[in-house]
């Protein structure tokens, strides 16, 4: 790596910039904290694209072992953290073709009620106020938003996870997906629409 | 601006997109506008909704697993450039051996095959020899080659036989180019004579005197119209390599006998057509042994 994309790593992104250092010089214990710091969001990130708990966990784990094998190639041109996520990103798309395939050679629509496959993942308990119905009715909630995002098409799908769901600005959308920031506009808000119909349909009021 | 416009750009609004004249724009729409301003509280609401989706935790063994490739892929690479790159001062002489491996078992190998090449070398000239005067096809070259080679193993045993014969028969002094000669004369004969060999008859005649036999001889072959192959002499011994009718044989064989005694070695088989006779003159008081 040059002198020059060394210093910009290290001015822009100090947070990472000795780990990776590490990783490139094959460093595979440096490698495994990465691992542990984006583990979670890659995950979910894989798992609102995908909508499937198993598929995400797979993406995740292509996803870091893609960044093993290439980081090498990490020149320092945009955040570490974008480039993982942009892999991801990149990675739960196919995977989400890949499963749309074989829904369709099932003739499982995807659009039928989804079932409750998250009853038993572990969660985060965001607050502990709330009582035993209304936790239930939140979980029913839920998964009813879960199954409206899901039933977008793809492109819809991405800018909604990424936006509202894991929180990126526009411009860091529109590095990950390679589209113009108009696009990202655009595209958020005919996703949201389609969430807000969705939603009145399957929720009534919101 | 109209409703539809408004509406459009709610998402950009709520998210800080807008510029400030159009933000503007549609805080004052929105003021006015209940239509509009109902979209716009719908979609704060979606946007809770979707927002307020927990974050799930992956599961407990991801990162082992992930771990547990990366080392498996950063072994792979290890060993793979390993192997390449060796540190040179192994590296060389290892290629240094295997060059010369290679060259010694060239070399070997040339060395097995040389004699090989020779011969079909030389047995192509054998048979191009005797098939250059029949035109022969492409076809039938290949069968005449292939017959040649057989012939030539037969011309071979042919060849060894006579050839201890004539250094029996050749007188000491006699060059060994002659020899050589008659040898590569002999061959085709020699050929032919392996083919038949089943019609050769051979019959020695004991009379004193051997030169005037000789010119007999000629002239009862003559009379009954033989043909005389060869002819030498040595010593005190004419050979005839003859060949005649089968009819005529028991005529010469009673000629000859006017002129002196007639041994016949035991004939192979009734002969038919053409018969191929040796006849041996030898001067009495030295008989062969």
């Amino acid at each position: 790596m040059s002198k020059l994309i060394k210093k910009k790593l290290r001015t822009d992104f100090d947070a990472d910039y000795d780990v990776i250092i590490c990783c490139q010089k094959g460093d595979v214990d440096a490698f495994e904290e990465i691992v542990r710091k984006y583990q979670k969001k890659m995950f979910n990130i894989s798992y609102r694209m995908t909508g499937d708990y198993t598929e995400a966990a797979e993406v995740v784990q292509d996803t870091f072992v893609s960044v093993y094998r290439n980081i090498r190639d990490f020149k320092g041109k945009s955040k570490f953290s974008t480039w993982l996520y942009t892999i991801v990103v990149n990675l739960s798309r196919n995977k989400l073709k890949q499963i749309k395939t074989r829904a369709f050679r099932e003739r499982f629509s995807i659009d039928d009620p989804m079932p409750a496959d998250d009853g038993e993942i572990k969660r985060e308990h965001a607050s502990n106020d709330l009582s035993i119905l209304d936790k239930l009715e939140k979980r029913e909630v839920e998964q009813k938003v879960q199954g409206c995002i899901k039933s977008l098409e793809g492109e819809f799908r991405e800018v909604i996870v990424l936006r509202d769901i894991q929180g990126f600005s526009y411009d860091e959308i529109s590095d990950m997906l390679k589209i113009a920031k108009g696009t990202v506009k655009s595209r958020l808000h005919r996703a949201r629409e389609a969430v807000r119909n969705c939603l009145v349909k399957v929720v009534g009021d919101l | 601006m109209d409703c539809k416009s408004i509406q459009e750009k709610l998402s950009a609004y709520i998210d800080n997109q807008l510029s400030a004249e159009e933000k503007a724009l549609v805080d004052e729409h929105l003021k006015a506008c209940s239509e509009c301003k109902n979209a716009f509280e719908d979609l704060k609401k979606t946007i809770a909704h979707t927002q307020g989706l927990e974050e799930l935790e992956p599961p407990p063994w991801l990162t082992q697993k992930v771990m547990a490739r990366v080392r498996e892929e950063a072994g792979r690479k290890k060993g793979f450039l390993q192997k390449l790159f060796f540190p040179l001062h192994i590296k060389v002489p290892i290629e240094v051996i295997a060059t010369l491996a290679v060259v010694v078992t060239a070399f070997y190998i040339f060395k097995t095959i040389e004699p090989e090449i020779k011969q079909t070398a030389s047995a192509p000239e054998q048979s191009i020899a005797k098939e250059a005067p029949s035109e022969a096809a492409p076809g039938k070259k290949k069968r005449s080659v292939r017959e040649s080679d057989i012939l030539t193993e037969k011309v071979k045993g042919a060849v060894d036989s006579a050839e201890e014969e004539i250094i029996r028969r050749r007188a000491p002094e006699d060059p060994e180019k002659d020899v050589k000669k008659e040898m590569r004369a002999f061959a085709p004969r020699a050929m032919e004579t392996a083919e038949m060999k089943k019609q050769v008859m051979s019959l020695t005649v004991y009379i004193k005197d051997a030169v005037i036999m000789n010119k007999e001889i000629e002239k009862i072959l003559k009379k009954l119209e033989g043909e005389i192959l060869r002819s030498e002499s040595f010593d005190n011994k004419y050979f005839f390599n003859v060949r005649l009718n089968s009819n005529k044989v028991k005529e010469l064989k009673e000629k000859l006998k006017l002129i002196g005694e007639v041994e016949e070695e035991v004939a192979s088989s009734a002969p038919e057509g053409d018969v191929e006779i040796n006849i041996k003159i030898v001067r009495t008081g030295a008989r062969v042994r």
